[in-house]
């Protein structure tokens, strides 16, 4: 039904009056006119009220006392507000006290403003006044403090919200709950559980246990799946589901809920209850309830699961990995969708079979109808490792789908075999010449000299690419011959054949006349036999082409002045440094790049500033280039440049720094990632693998910190610590678990846990019963009740 | 070549940066193997071991662009059907080119980035619904050359047909096993032509058009190469000309020339300049 309604008009972007009151905006920052932006944000256009808020945050302290008044005088229009209250979160200054004043203004509204803006300014030193405010008699003033100490965060933060579960308010309770299950703090896990029991706050409980990732809320999830209402059980298979998830990320490890369930007592029905409420779950509760009836190892869910390999990607793969969790009778259940199943089940299945007795069924899937089947057949079988079955796989070879012809071409390489070798020698002189193209291919891998009049033929064949494929595989051909071949093909008329023989030639072992007919194609007419000259003699490290390579830096071809910058990274002269260091600083973006890689690998300190300057390269593809070429160098100034990689704005860069950092040794690059992991806007989930991996260094720079850490930065240490799972950072935790930082030692009492190690445990008994700190004794207590 | 060995994140890096320059397709670092399986299969055909050669080659060789036309069959998603988010469609018809017909005007449309060609066919038989089929002009393009052959074969799989259909829209298709094939007056009606969306030149040489529907296509678009594209077809709009996104897409973000309004809940941008 349509309704023929005037059409209402806005502009896309910017209008024209709009760009001229945005130009005055900036104007009015330029000449730091606070009183002129303040009065800007009555602007009727969002879009330069967001303009004019970004001017006003960036003006700091000067501003922040108007806005103040502002929010407290002049409540008269909805946007200016709001606008005043972005600009006071967003301010650069470094002093709330202003912000606090506001806060105890008789006004509620006022107040919940200010109590808004010190949860956005995430000051750790508003908790006290936030916790007072938490305790107005106004709900919303409340509230907001509430959600303004969740973001805060920390150990005070959690206290005051624990506090609040007690009030009986609904408006209250609920925000904290949900703030609760993200706080990570084993103390709320109890009063959320207290929770459940209570009908207006299970569902919203149910889900903040999932999310607190903590093993203590199993049980009480877990009694939830024999409810009688399906909903109910669905909705504790997406918190147990979650809270694995949640806590797999925090300590590692393969041990999730899986042994948590086991011990939670009343689960004989569970398998059944969760089966039942398959029917009407949408597609997240089903990959959860798989996930959970995974983790119960539960037989008689096997033809349900099955039922779900044929659903939506994610469930069907969580399907598939919960049958091939649960054992014996979910593997007769894979073979027999291996051999009758649709495609898409047989996708879901294949990545999860990894047994012999698989394989009769997974040889049906190779004439499959859909290519994705067939390829993830021929990787399967590859990766099994049974070489009987190469008889079956080369007739794929020649499949019209590139994806099959290239994994049944891995699958052979890898099972290898003398019949895999006799198959290939007679498919080299089949007719299909994508057959004798992919044949060449697997007997060039598998080497040796027996082919060698196979290979020597095929430089002859009538298909263009048979012959390509013929003369790169005499490179890898046990006999004298197969140079004598490629060097007269490196004199072909066709400069095709010359670009393919000259790059076999740079993988052959080295050999004079190769070289000398490499330095020849380096003045051949054709750019991309010049290209494979260099990458070759770059290769093979001839040293005695330096000059020639260097003149190319100025050939026609772009192509052939990357080759010509990447062979000279190969080579320890000084020509070639001195031509690479011209290079770095070329206009041309991919012989720039070709440069920082090659100064890498030439590992001299004099290219150490070059490649400082390319981390403030405007491509992000360079400065990318440089975090990885600094990997040479173990100059301290290298681990500060990571570090502020580490907040690029492309993150194949940010990730590179974080990669680099994780690998280097010693404390300095330790202390970085600790650093990183401190603020708020890193990539958590990066850094903490990162610092996981245990170079040295890394596990006494961690227990160094998390003497000094706080309640936020204690718990994510440990959490590295624990997903080490190495004796030495399990020592580490116990140090920590024995430090005078109490943050610290209540951290590492749950790492402990997790790790689970006879001492942990004991050191844990000893603190629930003898600990000074009562907040930890009730920590230690909690963790031990499981 | 593998295609399953993943390639580094700094050719990832200046291959995707290549792509999108030239085909305007984005990858973030999300989608390194999803790209390294495509590529790595279109690179061993054309000869190369190595995705940094064949980047080279792509960004170099003389052939580059004929080898971009064979890359884009690799990566372009072809997925649409018929009806489509259908009531813009409506609106289309109803508010615009039928409108113009009964102005005595013959209206042109245009279907950017049509993929396999179930939009335009959609629109076509509506128009041909209301006897109007034969006083329009329809243009469709689409970057792949493969997925414009299937267009003009009229003949489509099932599942293209998901949707409900308008009432008598059957009468402009036919089952034929587990296919339908859409009646040759509604195919021919159309011009199909290849053309990449981000050749400022090419759309350049397009006339300009009453109605342009460019629907779920700038969603594999970063915002800068979004603003390239509006732009180019808000230059092919005529005065009052209205251009149509899908509905998941907002131009609100962007400074473009034209004005988003709305008829019975169907957004559209319209050309309001005189």
């Amino acid at each position: 039904m349509r309704t023929d309604t005037a059409p209402s008009i806005s502009r896309a972007g910017l209008s024209a009056e709009e760009g001229r009151r945005a130009a005055r905006a900036a104007r009015l920052h330029d000449a730091r006119d606070v009183e002129g932006l303040i009065a800007m944000l009555d602007d009727p256009s969002w879009k330069v009220r967001r303009r004019v808020v970004e001017f006003l945050a960036a003006e700091g302290a000067p501003a922040v006392e108007p806005l103040c008044d502002l929010l407290r005088t002049r409540r008269d229009n909805e946007a200016r507000l709001a606008a005043a209250v972005d600009v006071l979160s967003a301010s650069v200054t470094s002093d709330d006290t202003p912000i606090w004043r506001l806060a105890k203004y008789r006004s509620t509204p006022v107040v919940a403003d200010a109590a808004q803006i010190l949860g956005r300014r995430r000051q750790s030193d508003s908790v006290p006044l936030l916790v007072l405010l938490m305790a107005s008699k106004d709900d919303n003033v409340a509230v907001t403090a509430i959600e303004a100490l969740g973001r805060i965060g920390g150990r005070a933060a959690v206290d005051a919200l624990l506090e609040c579960l007690h009030s009986d308010n609904f408006f209250r309770v609920f925000p904290t709950i949900e703030l609760l299950g993200r706080s990570g703090d084993p103390r709320a896990v109890r009063p959320l559980t207290d929770l459940l029991e209570r009908p207006q706050y299970t569902r919203e409980a149910a889900r903040a246990l999932g999310r607190t990732g903590d093993l203590g809320a199993v049980p009480a999830l877990a009694r939830l799946l024999n409810d009688s209402h399906d909903s109910t059980v669905r909705l504790a298979a997406q918190s147990l589901a979650e809270l694995d998830v949640r806590y797999r990320e925090r300590y590692g490890g393969a041990d999730g809920i899986e042994s948590a369930l086991s011990h939670a007592g009343s689960m004989e029905e569970a398998g059944a209850r969760l089966c039942r409420a398959l029917a009407g779950a949408d597609a997240k509760e089903q990959a959860a309830i798989a996930a959970v009836l995974s983790a119960l190892g539960e037989q008689d869910a096997v033809p349900h699961l099955s039922r779900l390999l044929d659903g939506p990607t994610e469930v069907a793969a969580a399907a598939a990995a919960a049958l091939e969790h649960i054992g014996k009778r979910a593997e007769e259940e894979m073979r027999r969708v291996l051999r009758d199943g649709t495609s898409s089940e047989r996708e879901a299945v294949l990545p999860f079979c990894a047994k012999r007795n698989a394989v009769p069924a997974i040889l049906q899937c190779l004439s499959d109808e859909e290519p994705s089947v067939r390829a993830l057949a021929a990787e399967t079988l590859g990766r099994i490792g049974e070489p009987a079955v190469v008889r079956h796989l080369f007739p794929l070879l020649a499949d019209a789908d590139i994806r099959v012809a290239q994994s049944v071409t891995s699958a052979i390489q890898s099972l290898g075999s003398d019949e895999a070798r006799a198959l290939a020698m007679d498919s080299a002189r089949s007719d299909s010449p994508v057959m004798r193209r992919a044949a060449l291919r697997i007997l060039a891998y598998f080497g040796g000299s027996s082919a060698f009049d196979v290979f020597a033929a095929a430089t002859g064949d009538s298909d263009a690419r048979v012959r390509d494929v013929a003369i790169q595989g005499l490179a890898f051909v046990d006999d004298p011959r197969a140079l004598e071949k490629l060097l007269q093909a490196s004199r072909d008329p066709n400069e095709k054949v010359r670009a393919v023989s000259v790059r076999a030639l740079g993988q052959c072992a080295p050999d004079a006349r190769a070289a000398r007919a490499l330095v020849d194609g380096l003045r051949d007419s054709d750019a991309w036999v010049r290209y494979y000259a260099c990458q070759a003699l770059g290769r093979l490290r001839e040293e005695g082409a330096c000059s020639p390579i260097a003149e190319l830096l100025a050939d026609s071809a772009g192509q052939v002045r990357v080759a010509a910058v990447e062979a000279l990274s190969h080579l320890r002269t000084d020509i070639a440094f001195g031509a690479l260091r011209e290079a770095a600083q070329s206009s041309e973006q991919d012989v720039q790049r070709a440069a920082l890689i090659g100064l890498g690998l030439a590992k001299r300190a004099e290219s150490l500033p070059l490649l400082l300057d390319a981390l403030d390269h405007g491509e992000a593809a360079t400065r990318l280039v440089a975090v990885s070429a600094l990997a040479a160098f173990p100059d301290r100034e290298v681990i500060p440049a990571w570090t502020r990689a580490a907040w690029d704005p492309d993150p194949a860069v940010r990730n590179a720094a974080v990669a680099n950092l994780a690998k280097r040794e010693g404390s300095e690059a330790t202390g970085a990632l600790v650093g990183l992991l401190a603020s708020s806007k890193s990539d958590t989930a990066n850094v903490l693998s990162a610092l996981s991996i245990p170079v040295n260094g890394r596990v006494a720079t961690i227990l160094a910190s998390l003497r000094q850490a706080d309640e936020e930065l204690s718990p994510k240490l440990t959490s590295v610590l624990a997903r080490m799972r190495r004796p030495e950072a399990s020592d580490a935790l116990l140090q920590a678990f024995q430090s005078s930082n109490a943050a610290c030692r209540r951290a590492a009492a749950t790492a402990l846990a997790a790790v689970g190690s006879h001492d942990g445990i004991r050191a844990i008994r000893q603190a629930a019963f003898h600990d000074a700190d009562p907040q930890l004794k009730q920590i230690c207590s909690l963790l031990l009740a499981r | 070549m593998n295609g399953n060995t993943r390639m580094s994140p700094q050719v990832f890096s200046i291959l995707s940066s290549l792509i999108e320059e030239k085909l305007g397709l984005y990858y973030d670092l999300s989608q390194i193997d999803a790209l390294t399986e495509r590529l790595g299969g279109r690179a061993a055909e054309a000869g190369f071991d190595s995705l940094l050669d064949y980047y080279y080659y792509l960004r170099y060789d003389a052939a580059a662009e004929k080898e971009l036309e064979l890359l884009v069959e690799r990566l372009v998603v072809g997925e649409t059907y018929f009806f489509r988010e259908r009531l813009q469609l409506d609106v289309a018809v109803q508010d615009f080119i039928g409108q113009a017909v009964a102005r005595g005007e013959r209206p042109r449309v245009w279907s950017a980035a049509c993929a396999t060609g179930e939009e335009i066919l959609s629109l076509g038989m509506l128009l041909a619904a209301r006897g109007i089929l034969d006083r329009v002009d329809l243009v469709a393009s689409d970057i792949s050359a493969a997925a414009l052959k299937r267009a003009k074969l009229g003949k489509f799989p099932k599942r293209s047909l998901r949707d409900a259909w308008p009432a008598g829209a059957d009468r402009f298709f036919s089952w034929e096993s587990d296919h339908i094939v859409v009646d040759r007056r509604i195919v021919d009606a159309v011009q199909f032509v290849r053309l990449n969306l981000l050749d400022p030149g090419a759309v350049a040489a397009l006339p300009r058009f009453d109605v342009i529907l460019c629907r779920n296509v700038l969603i594999y678009f970063r915002d800068s190469t979004v603003a390239r594209a509006v732009n180019s077809l808000a230059g092919r709009l005529k005065p009052g000309g209205v251009l149509f996104v899908g509905i998941s897409e907002s131009l609100l973000r962007f400074e473009t020339t034209l004005a988003c309004e709305e008829r019975g809940g169907a957004f559209f941008y319209r050309n309001a300049e005189p």
